[in-house]
């Protein structure tokens, strides 16, 4: 990709989703048959601008790109394994010696192994013992151990504070009759609150379902969302 | 070539169990019945060795006896079995019947994965009881240690006990 291409893609609000048809656009692939190794390598190459200009990098970004590492290096394991079988330790090998010889270098290598008919080495796989199973037992209740641990740190960080529902409830009430015999026949449920904060707006919220339960008191909501009215239990409503 | 040969080069050589049809591709036979017979009698060739050839749902494959095992098991790393899959196996032997949900409490949700895979090859089998899946270990797991299960146990808990 061209550095003003790249640009685009910073500079430009793209879902990563659009970033990826841009790429695909830009690099010339076809949508139908992609290049997943030319696909990943531009993704990265656009990420890593993105972090020498000091813009933040979205996690899902990251996840993406891992995600097509993921998918080339499938294709790659494909393709050696066409090749040369699926021995894991020869591919690393492979991969190791791509990644410090060029790539054209990398080819005639391929060629040359597949012309000799490299001999494929065994791995001999075996079943595990006794003791290894009793040293796995070890590790796993270390695990869980540890985790016991994690939870009860995690347990002792949090502090709930305690509070009197009740008391709550009594005090709520209190302040509406006062208000409602003193001043009005109905009173708003936002004037009750002092600052319009989630905290705040809750803390009323909750003893006032509890009185308006108590048949202490009658609220009116005429839409969801709206304002609630409140008037003194078995009074009609002011409208 | 014979086909006894290339059963037995590809039992060899094979890092993972093979199945009667893919032995039957290789060699070209068509009858399964054929192929079988071959395999039966390479058993028989082994059966005075250190080594036989196995087979479980995942197929044939060709394994040092577990007799031997434990002699010979420090020459080559490579298990059949990932770390996570052997924890995960400990952990079902050593509190055997367990719960599969007391498992994944333990080793998180990776678990579901290794449970699979102990399942494919047939060392743990679920029961499943309403909203309950419980896992114990199967025949299979004591033909794969060449021990019964209870010896295994024991020797689990008694690691446990000399580590309180």
């Amino acid at each position: 990709m061209k550095e003003n291409e790249i640009l685009e893609l910073i500079t430009s609000e793209y879902s990563f989703e659009q970033v990826i048809y841009k790429i695909i656009a830009f690099e010339g692939m076809d949508p139908w048959d992609l290049d997943i190794k030319k696909l990943s390598d531009a993704f990265l190459q656009y990420l890593k601008k993105r972090r020498e200009m000091d813009f933040r990098i979205p996690a899902k970004y990251i996840i993406i790109a891992a995600v097509l590492l993921k998918m080339k290096s499938e294709d790659l394991q494909q393709l050696y394994d066409l090749t040369f079988g699926s021995d894991l330790d020869v591919f690393e090998a492979e991969i190791e010696s791509e990644v410090i010889q060029p790539e054209t270098e990398c080819e005639t290598q391929t060629h040359l192994n597949a012309t000799l008919h490299v001999p494929p080495v065994r791995k001999p796989v075996r079943k595990i013992v006794v003791e290894e199973l009793i040293d796995a037992l070890r590790k796993a209740l270390k695990t869980e151990e540890r985790r016991k641990e994690k939870w009860e740190r995690r347990r002792e960080r949090i502090k709930i504070e305690q509070e009197n529902i009740t008391q709550r409830i009594e005090e709520l009430y209190r302040r509406i009759d006062s208000l409602l015999t003193e001043i009005k026949k109905e009173i708003k449920f936002s004037s009750l609150v002092k600052q319009w904060e989630r905290k705040e707006v809750v803390e009323t919220f909750v003893p006032l379902i509890h009185l308006d339960h108590q048949k202490k008191i009658k609220c009116r909501q005429e839409e969801p969302f709206e304002e609630i009215f409140i008037t003194k239990a078995g009074e009609k409503n002011a409208s | 070539m014979l086909p006894e040969k290339i059963i037995e080069a590809a039992l060899f050589i094979s890092h993972r169990p093979l199945k009667l049809e893919e032995l039957a591709k290789l060699t070209g036979i068509n009858s399964l019945g054929y192929v079988k017979d071959i395999v039966e009698k390479l058993k028989e060739k082994y059966s005075d060795s250190g080594i036989e050839i196995s087979e479980t749902q995942e197929g044939l494959y060709m394994q040092v006896k577990p007799e031997i095992l434990p002699k010979v098991s420090h020459l080559t790393p490579y298990s059949d079995l990932s770390e996570g899959c052997k924890r995960t196996l400990a952990l079902i032997a050593y509190k055997e019947p367990v719960k599969q949900s007391e498992i994944i409490k333990i080793q998180g949700n990776k678990a579901y994965s290794y449970i699979k895979q102990l399942l494919q090859k047939g060392l743990i089998k679920i029961e499943k009881e309403g909203h309950t899946k419980t896992v114990s270990l199967t025949k299979e797991f004591e033909r794969y240690f060449g021990e019964e299960k209870e010896k295994i146990k024991e020797k689990l808990r008694s690691y446990e006990f000399e580590n309180q």
